[in-house]
């Protein structure tokens, strides 16, 4: 049997779409000792996945029943704050759809309009880890977009996060693009990107929290 | 914008809570100071927000990241935490052990490593209870797919949980 067909099994099996004494799975689990390690291991990762549902579940619970939370008072001036800092918002059809609540929202950023005129200043302080990643490539003269190499002592089984945007993108646009599981320090676009970007890479050790982070907002010479 | 406040007034107490429930490390100060940098994190990402999830089952993710942070940033300071400054009481009724809660977090952050679609998928099956159907519905692609989408992404959470696992 082909690891391809093994794979078929075992997805059968952990969707619920086929028990273990199915005869072909249960044939394969007897001959295949990987089969059944593997089996193993992805039944005990959707445990621990359902015991962090649940217990995301039971503190949602548990906050509608918070009274006079703590900082409550600061969700206002803070998002006015973030508000004021933005260019206006391309925000998704689809999300405003399926928030209709957050169309204010979108409108107020509309009003602002684009010639407010004022330098937009980086979001507020989020904790990005301690080390700092140094960028290499491009510097000086940047005539197009190519490789992009950093600096990091990236921690064993650590990552890098990177996210491109439009430098004029506010905050909350989602990402020209998003990498998410890099392990080497160095990327190409694989698509073309605007003349002017923000650049934003974080390093995740092997538990995946930040270690270290560069941001940046750079411009071909053109 | 009024609107917007207050649908985000979810925040704080998703904090509150999600901090009694780990025996209230934080103070009510540290909590007020996690609201601000837990709303800029959304603030980030809210573009990604699709409606595929309910808001606050979307913004719990950033609160539980932005408060294990807090709570690390907390344990490097050198002076002592006093009891009479924590928020609340320990919640008795199934808050985590640390070890539980150090591995929801290493499950959030492993889930983040491996974005969509089949973080979206694992996310809906795990954590909204959804079917393979209704996962199927939402994300506009066949339950099949889903399935595939789910298992796919299961073998390589498993494989990123076994490496952060074996580098700590």
């Amino acid at each position: 049997m082909s690891e391809e067909h093994l794979d078929a099994h075992l997805e059968r099996v952990l969707t619920g779409d086929a028990g273990l004494d199915d005869p072909e799975v249960a044939e394969l689990l007897a001959s295949r000792p990987e089969a059944r390690e593997r089996l193993r291991a992805l039944e005990e990762l959707s445990r621990r996945l359902d015991d962090a549902g649940g217990e995301a579940r039971a503190t949602l619970d548990a906050s509608s029943s918070v009274a006079a939370a703590p900082g409550s008072e600061r969700v206002g001036p803070v998002l006015r704050g973030l508000v004021r800092e933005s260019a206006p918002a391309r925000i998704p059809i689809r999300f405003v759809a399926a928030a209709a609540a957050l169309v204010f929202f979108a409108g107020l950023l509309w009003m602002l309009g684009p010639g407010s005129g004022e330098p937009r200043e980086e979001p507020g302080d989020v904790y990005l880890g301690d080390g700092a990643i140094e960028l290499l490539e491009p510097s000086g003269e940047i005539g197009g977009w190519g490789r992009f190499r950093w600096s990091s002592d990236l921690p064993a089984g650590g990552w890098f996060t990177l996210e491109v945007r439009g430098a004029d993108d506010p905050p909350g646009t989602a990402p020209i693009v998003r990498e998410t599981d890099l392990t080497e320090n160095e990327w190409t676009p694989s698509r073309d990107l605007p003349d002017r970007i923000r650049l934003r890479i974080v390093a995740h050790d092997a538990g995946g929290v930040p270690s270290g982070s560069f941001e940046r907002e750079l411009s071909l010479s053109r | 914008m009024a609107r917007f406040v207050e649908r985000m007034q979810c925040v704080p107490s998703i904090l509150a809570a999600q901090n009694a429930r780990l025996g209230a490390p934080l103070t009510s100060d540290d909590l007020a100071d996690v609201v601000q940098d837990t709303l800029t994190s959304i603030w980030r990402k809210l573009g990604e927000f699709e409606g595929r999830a309910a808001l606050e089952t979307w913004v719990y993710r950033f609160c539980f990241l932005e408060l294990m942070n807090s709570v690390r940033r907390r344990r490097r300071r050198p002076e002592p935490m006093h009891e009479e400054e924590s928020v609340a009481e320990r919640d008795d009724t199934g808050g985590a052990s640390p070890a539980e809660t150090a591995d929801r977090e290493l499950i959030h952050r492993v889930l983040d490593r491996l974005g969509p679609p089949a973080s979206d998928v694992i996310r809906m099956k795990h954590f909204e209870e959804l079917t393979f159907d209704e996962i199927g519905a939402e994300l506009d692609v066949s339950p099949n797919t889903a399935k595939t989408q789910y298992y796919r992404g299961m073998v390589r959470l498993r494989e990123y949980l076994d490496a952060a696992e074996a580098a700590q």
